[in-house]
């Protein structure tokens, strides 16, 4: 049985980290396509613009909390009013250097959020994710 | 004779001496009272004695001197104090009142006096007098006392204020670190992490154009690194250096010369600066730290401009009682506080897609201002503009 690759989201603003995973991801042949953006508002954007073409819309985000002009906790209060007009349900992977107990504390409350990741992310975690998103759902 | 009273017996042994004597002083009658005050037998004072002869050198010249010459204008005397030299040579104080006796021509006959014994009263008063000089002591070590507790009190209160800002100081240092820390980890495991990520990718590729691509990223994250780091130590410096020289600031000059550092991205924006510095035309403050200052306050509005409409930037000066302002204000992007506030003087946040925003400069104008004990704060509408003020230092 040939198993159907998720389509991926990545919001990071760090450029580096960003072609990092990506090219991770895109090597070990764990998606159908990676979508790239650099900020929250980009991503929210993109969303709104596609979001009656399921096709179009990821199944797994990677999602930064720090970032210029529209940061992580903003996308997710955004997507939160948006995903009643998405069809598709999407896995959304926190990821940040924080290890602060309130930010750690703030992402488990959130049910938008399937978990919250400390960066830097390994590969093992990377396909345990992708691998294993619907679980997620 | 038996109910009578024994007058005889009341004159010698009423509880008060008697004596009477002539204008020369000689005693012709006395008591057995006053003979027994003085210890002599009745004998060796009537018709022998005169008063004078007990007392001593001073009480004598008292006696003739002042004693005598009011007696003989008043007629009478009352309660003037000797001290009686008593047979033993002890003496004895007392109390006189005395009378002349007049013949029917005014003659002066004979004094009447009588004596009385005023030891018990003369100890009670010097027991007084031990109590008063006591209390009075106490009273001194009192006032010392209270002076100790206020000079100690004064200490105090001087150490309180030192402590307060002592721990002012301690506060602010642990803000600075508190943020340092954040810095560090956040601004310095992004790019080791990448690194590290980077260098694995690059050992395990293969392809020669790959390696390539990767070592050009490789190279970029370092040079983003050595950025941060250079920051961080200029933040440091400034953080720690508590007693950098004042210079004079004339804020027109430094203010002209950081228009011709910025020509070419004034002239390229179009925008109008204006400055109006009467209000406070100079201070003393470190010179590199206000040049520092306005370069970033201004860089940013002219980079921050809004694309819509001819740039206006002003800079200007406020004086209050004890402080001067120093005040920005463009019509330009403008933040939304609200969602950026918090972040707004952080190291590296920017707030805007732009390429040459590298988030350095707010953190950095902040630390200068900081370390000479000023503040800084911002008002910005999106679309409208955004203004600093910025309280250079207190007290001055």
């Amino acid at each position: 049985m040939v198993r159907r690759l998720p389509i991926i989201g990545i919001v990071e603003d760090d450029l580096i980290y960003q072609f990092m995973l990506s090219r991770v991801i895109k090597r070990n042949n764990l998606a159908k396509r990676v979508i790239t953006f650099s900020d929250g508002e980009k991503a929210i954007q993109y969303l709104t613009d596609n979001k009656a073409t399921n096709e179009n819309i990821p199944d797994v985000i990677f999602l930064d909390i720090n970032m210029p002009i529209m940061d992580g906790w903003q996308f997710i209060e955004e997507y939160a009013i948006l995903k009643t007009e998405i069809k598709k349900k999407i896995a959304i992977f926190m990821l940040s250097f924080s290890v602060n107990p309130i930010d750690i504390e703030r992402a488990r409350e959130i049910s938008e959020i399937s978990e919250h990741i400390i960066k830097p992310i390994t590969l093992e975690e990377v396909k345990r994710i992708i691998n294993n998103y619907e679980t997620f759902l | 004779m038996n109910n009578s009273i024994d007058y005889q017996e009341l004159y010698n042994n009423t509880p008060t001496g008697y004596f009477c004597s002539l204008p020369d002083g000689t005693i012709t009658d006395s008591n057995k009272r006053f003979s027994s005050l003085t210890r002599f037998d009745l004998e060796e004072v009537i018709g022998k004695k005169k008063f004078t002869d007990f007392l001593s050198v001073g009480g004598k010249i008292y006696f003739e001197t002042v004693y005598l010459q009011a007696l003989k204008l008043n007629g009478n005397l009352e309660e003037i104090n000797f001290d009686l030299i008593k047979k033993d040579g002890t003496s004895l104080p007392v109390l006189i009142n005395s009378v002349e006796v007049k013949d029917n021509e005014g003659r002066h006959l004979f004094t009447q006096s009588v004596v009385f014994d005023i030891s018990q009263r003369k100890k009670y008063e010097l027991e007084l007098l031990i109590a008063k000089r006591k209390a009075n002591d106490l009273s001194d070590e009192l006032i010392n006392a209270n002076k100790e507790l206020r000079r100690s009190s004064e200490l105090i209160l001087k150490q309180k204020l030192q402590l307060e800002e002592f721990n002012k100081h301690l506060e602010n240092k642990n803000r600075q670190l508190s943020s340092f820390a954040h810095i560090a980890s956040h601004n310095l495991r992004a790019p080791v992490s990448n690194l590290i990520l980077l260098k694995d990718v690059y050992k395990e590729s293969t392809d020669l154009e790959d390696k390539n691509m990767l070592f050009s990223k490789i190279e970029i994250v370092i040079n983003l690194l050595n950025e941060t780091l250079n920051e961080l130590i200029e933040s440091l410096k400034i953080q720690g250096n508590k007693d950098i020289t004042h210079d004079p600031i004339i804020f027109d000059s430094v203010f002209d010369k950081t228009l011709a550092m910025l020509d070419s991205q004034i002239l390229d924006s179009n925008a109008i600066i204006t400055s109006d510095f009467s209000k406070a035309p100079n201070t003393e403050y470190p010179k590199l730290y206000m040049e520092s200052i306005m370069l970033n306050l201004l860089s940013n509005s002219i980079r921050y401009r809004s694309p819509d409409r001819i740039p206006s930037i002003h800079f200007w000066t406020e004086i209050n009682t004890n402080e001067i302002k120093l005040i920005a204000k463009d019509n330009g992007l403008g933040i939304d506080l609200k969602k950026h506030g918090h972040r707004l003087f952080g190291l590296s946040n920017t707030f805007h897609r732009h390429p040459d925003s590298k988030g350095v400069g707010l953190y950095m104008t902040k630390t200068q201002i900081e370390a000479i004990g000023g503040s800084i704060t911002v008002e910005s509408e999106v679309d409208k503009g955004t203004t600093f003020k910025i309280i250079l230092k207190k007290n001055i």
